[in-house]
């Protein structure tokens, strides 16, 4: 089931930013609501989700 | 400066994207300084102002990415831009005062294959990282994959 709590929001990018994106989950950003989403693998993704990849979360300054 | 057909084609591209997947975001200034704003309501219902600025030599060129509200941007126990450049914070040393400036792509790694919505995008996953910093005192980079 989709959530936006900021807790599950953190445990997500937490585990991804160790090196592994959290297996049967995947993080995706709702236009509809504006708002990061955890959700599992088996929820059907609909046409308006943008899902994050370990790129959007790289950069950055060293 | 005046933007080049083969930038007004692409910025036209940026925008309608834009659009299409943050509507609370818009480009101002198009003929000159160009830059994209809009307020950002995080998970925490929290608002931030986010500006990318839009270089001359766009898209060859790297995009700078603000948080230009609140400002100061007060981090778990000091202001964000107190750091400077910092890995830890995935942050630069800011050229704007009052607004801090964020990592959202090295300039080095920056193509043209990137595209605005993408930068977008980080600087929203960067306010995610943050508030999480803000919890603990932990440091952003905690929250975010390093390159």
């Amino acid at each position: 089931m989709a959530s936006d709590r900021h807790e599950d929001i953190r445990d997500f990018l937490q585990q991804a930013a160790k090196g592994s994106m959290p297996t049967g989950k995947r993080m995706v950003f709702n236009v509809t609501t504006g708002k990061w989403e955890v959700r599992s693998n088996s929820e059907r993704p609909g046409d308006t989700l943008q899902q994050i990849d370990p790129e959007d979360m790289r950069a950055f300054a060293r | 400066m005046a933007w080049s057909r083969y930038q007004q084609f692409r910025l036209a591209n940026d925008q309608s994207v834009l659009r299409r997947e943050f509507r609370a975001f818009d480009f101002y200034d198009r003929a000159a300084a160009t830059y994209i704003s809009g307020i950002y309501t995080s998970n925490m219902n929290y608002s931030y102002t986010l500006r990318i600025n839009i270089p001359p030599g766009y898209p060859d060129e790297c995009p700078s990415t603000y948080i230009t509200n609140p400002s100061p941007l007060w981090g778990h126990s000091q202001r964000m831009d107190e750091y400077g450049t910092s890995h830890a914070m995935h942050t630069w040393q800011t050229d704007r005062p009052g607004w801090l400036k964020i990592c959202t792509y090295r300039p080095e790694l920056w193509s043209a294959q990137h595209s605005i919505v993408k930068v977008v995008r980080k600087g929203m996953l960067w306010i995610a990282a943050y508030e999480c910093h803000l919890q603990d005192g932990s440091p952003v980079a905690n929250y975010l994959v390093s390159s």
